[in-house]
């Protein structure tokens, strides 16, 4: 009987899946803000963004293979810190993925206004707008769109690297220098705000059941996806600092802020003349799709969480009627609305960033938990390499990336985490009493008979 | 003595539309696996429905097992909840050694079968399925290749329908409930849908996909989205 779950993503869908969930406000919005911290440096920061997050890739990577169900960052998390923690990364991831779908929509919003020539103030209108549309797409239901969704990956990539191409022609190399100018901590400080550029690798894991193939096909995936992506921000960002005028590219933006459409700015010479809109349809299609998978992703939280006893029970429910979990769905949607709406798009990028970074901190964590523990349950097909100095080394990095971000995204991490602990004390700890790994590495640590966690 | 058939008919959760009676009773002298395929849409983890959806799908699978049973046919269910039918379909009958596939359609009776043949693979095999589809009824069966010329080395339309009609009246068939038919019309998938409209059921080999196959779908595929018809598929399980 169990093996009657659907197993039908095979090694490029996973890919494709993971890419197109990367591949969206990280590249078409957020340059130009990690431009304003770190100077033409801001290359760097995208990459030293990816080196940070690869550990906590490699650990998914390891733990999907070992529990392949949907809802993973917060299954990993929980199953081997406990519900308190998992309650904590669940709302964290949640939160994060939430606060990344609305500044993907937000974007969204900035380049079909470079499209349809309208106020500048309309922007949150329009991207209010697109959240409804995506929201209510997602509670009827979709059919697998792993198809569309390749499609669509391929199709960006191709076009980012037609445009890189196209840049290497026109770039002003005189705008490359100086190229530290911020500092090595402006080059930290801009990773650390570009870091959900990554944060769409989660994805993978959160659809992991779907998988074919999962002990190769998942750490595989994941780690083709980061790759790929690394050399193509790289490259991407490399050709914005070129094509554009620092000064009028961190000021365009709303409010005199950075833009929020980098990518098209400087591409008014590009593609023969008609650059912009050809950037700008790209851009659109980027970032409905991972605004879409975004929700898509991000409700599977709730879901997961209420099936485990740690959120109220109506948000695992299926609708009878549209057979998705309109709740959960719902539930995502209402905040996705409120974020649009009340908090200014720069701050949603940094606490998405930020938020994320908290979370794999702990998936870090969790995996060095799991192995130190010898949980019999926990049997991986993949092993992460270099343990346990690889987790260390991200969750330090992780840290050191977070304490540079400023006052406002730092109380947002542990606001979360502090809002986690309560949610817990509250409602999960009356309603489960599962113990993690960690549970019972403490116990073989003091000496007892150890035991299962399960 | 060519192997006992096994058939799977799949079925599309939930209120799915039950078999045709007609058919329950030809299926007599063989297995059946009823598959149940509870389709979703991709915002929602198989695994969320299956907790939620499961006892009433097994019983509305159990429901549909049930014509079988009482005709004393063995039958095996399987229920799936999945994105893919068409996908759990194959993955299904490679796994519980189904050798025919069952596309349900409207029949009120089963009077005349229609088989196309291509001198392929599992020529046999369709061959005695067919056999046995007919032990049950007075069906006539119209046997149908596309094509008069010899293909490569092989025997040509008229030699294939001839060959085909020894081997059935050799398994016992009267050959009075047999007829032939050749067109000179080499494009299978037309003929055979345009033709098929004056029979009550199908029964059509798997082909191998070939390019042009995958580019504009098999003929099994065409012909059974194209008619009203039942019809079977049967598989080239040499191949699997």
């Amino acid at each position: 009987m169990t093996g009657d779950l659907e197993r039908d993503l095979g090694l490029y869908a996973t890919v494709t899946i993971s890419m197109g969930a990367m591949i969206g406000s990280g590249i078409f919005v957020l340059p130009a803000l990690g431009l304003a911290k770190a100077g033409p440096a801001v290359i760097l920061a995208y990459v030293l963004a990816g080196l940070v997050v690869l550990p906590a890739a490699l650990s998914k990577a390891e733990m999907a293979t070992a529990m392949p169900e949907s809802g993973g960052t917060y299954i990993y998390i929980d199953r081997a810190l406990g519900p308190l923690a998992g309650t904590v990364a669940g709302i964290g991831a949640w939160f994060s993925l939430v606060f990344k779908s609305s500044f993907a929509l937000v974007g969204l919003g900035a380049y079909l206004l470079l499209l349809v020539p309208l106020s500048d103030g309309l922007v949150k209108i329009v991207a209010l707008g697109l959240a409804g549309a995506i929201v209510v797409l997602n509670v009827v239901g979709t059919e697998q769109s792993g198809k569309a969704q390749s499609v669509i990956v391929t199709a960006v990539v191709l076009a980012l690297a037609a445009y890189v191409l196209n840049a290497g022609v026109a770039v002003d190399t005189a705008r490359f220098q100086p190229f530290a100018e911020k500092g090595a901590s402006g080059v930290v400080t801009a990773a650390a705000f570009v870091f959900v550029s990554y944060a769409g690798v989660t994805k993978v894991a959160s659809v992991a059941e779907e998988v074919e193939d999962p002990g190769r096909n998942l750490p595989r995936g994941i780690l083709i996806s980061m790759g790929v992506m690394m050399v193509v921000y790289a490259l991407v960002v490399a050709a914005v600092v070129g094509l554009n005028d620092a000064d009028v590219l961190t000021t365009s933006g709303p409010g005199g802020g950075p833009s929020l459409t980098p990518m098209a700015d400087g591409a008014g010479g590009l593609f023969g003349g008609v650059g912009v809109v050809v950037v700008a349809v790209v851009a659109v299609l980027a970032l409905t799709s991972m605004a879409n998978a975004g929700v898509l992703a991000s409700s599977r939280f709730p879901l997961a969480m209420s099936r485990d006893s740690l959120a109220p029970v109506a948000l695992s429910r299926v609708s009878v009627r549209f057979k998705t979990p309109r709740n959960a769905i719902v539930a995502t949607g209402s905040v996705l609305l409120a974020l649009i709406a009340f908090v200014p798009v720069v701050e949603l990028a940094k606490l998405a960033s930020a938020f994320q970074i908290l979370v794999f901190s702990i998936v870090n964590v969790a995996l060095v938990v799991f192995r130190a523990s010898g949980v019999e349950s926990y049997q991986p097909t993949y092993r992460a390499p270099g343990y346990p100095y690889v987790q260390v080394a991200g969750v330090v990095g992780g840290l050191a990336l977070l304490t540079q971000m400023g006052t406002f995204p730092i109380l947002g991490a542990v606001g979360i985490t502090v809002g986690g602990i309560a949610w817990y004390l509250v409602y999960g700890r009356p309603r489960t009493d599962r113990k993690g790994a960690l549970a019972v590495l403490l116990v073989r640590r003091r000496g007892d008979e150890p035991t299962t966690s399960d | 003595m060519a192997p006992a058939h096994r058939i799977l008919v799949p079925f599309e959760l939930p209120d799915p539309d039950p078999l045709a009676p007609v058919l329950v009773e030809t299926l007599t002298p063989m297995a059946v696996v009823v598959l149940g395929h509870y389709g979703l849409p991709e915002q929602t983890p198989p695994s969320a429905a299956r907790d939620q959806f499961e006892a009433d799908a097994q019983a509305e699978l159990d429901e549909l097992a049930r014509p079988f049973e009482a005709a004393g046919v063995p039958v095996t269910t399987r229920l799936v909840f999945g994105k893919t039918r068409a996908k759990t379909i194959d993955r299904v009958a490679v796994d519980e050694d189904c050798d025919v596939i069952l596309t349900p359609g409207q029949a009120a009776s089963i009077d005349r079968l229609f088989v196309p043949l291509r001198g392929e693979a599992n020529f046999d095999r369709i061959l005695s399925f067919v056999a046995e589809l007919l032990t049950e009824t007075d069906a006539t069966v119209t046997l149908f290749h596309a094509g008069e010329d010899a293909e490569d080395d092989g025997p040509t339309g008229e030699q294939l329908l001839a060959d085909a009609t020894d081997r059935l009246v050799e398994m016992g068939l009267d050959p009075d409930r047999i007829s032939r038919e050749l067109s000179p019309d080499r494009d299978a998938g037309r003929s055979i849908v345009e033709l098929g409209e004056a029979f009550d059921l199908l029964v059509l080999g798997e082909t191998e996909p070939s390019l042009r196959d995958r580019i504009f779908g098999t003929v099994p595929a065409q012909v059974t989205t194209d008619t009203t018809d039942p019809a079977f598929v049967v598989r080239n399980t040499e191949e699997s």
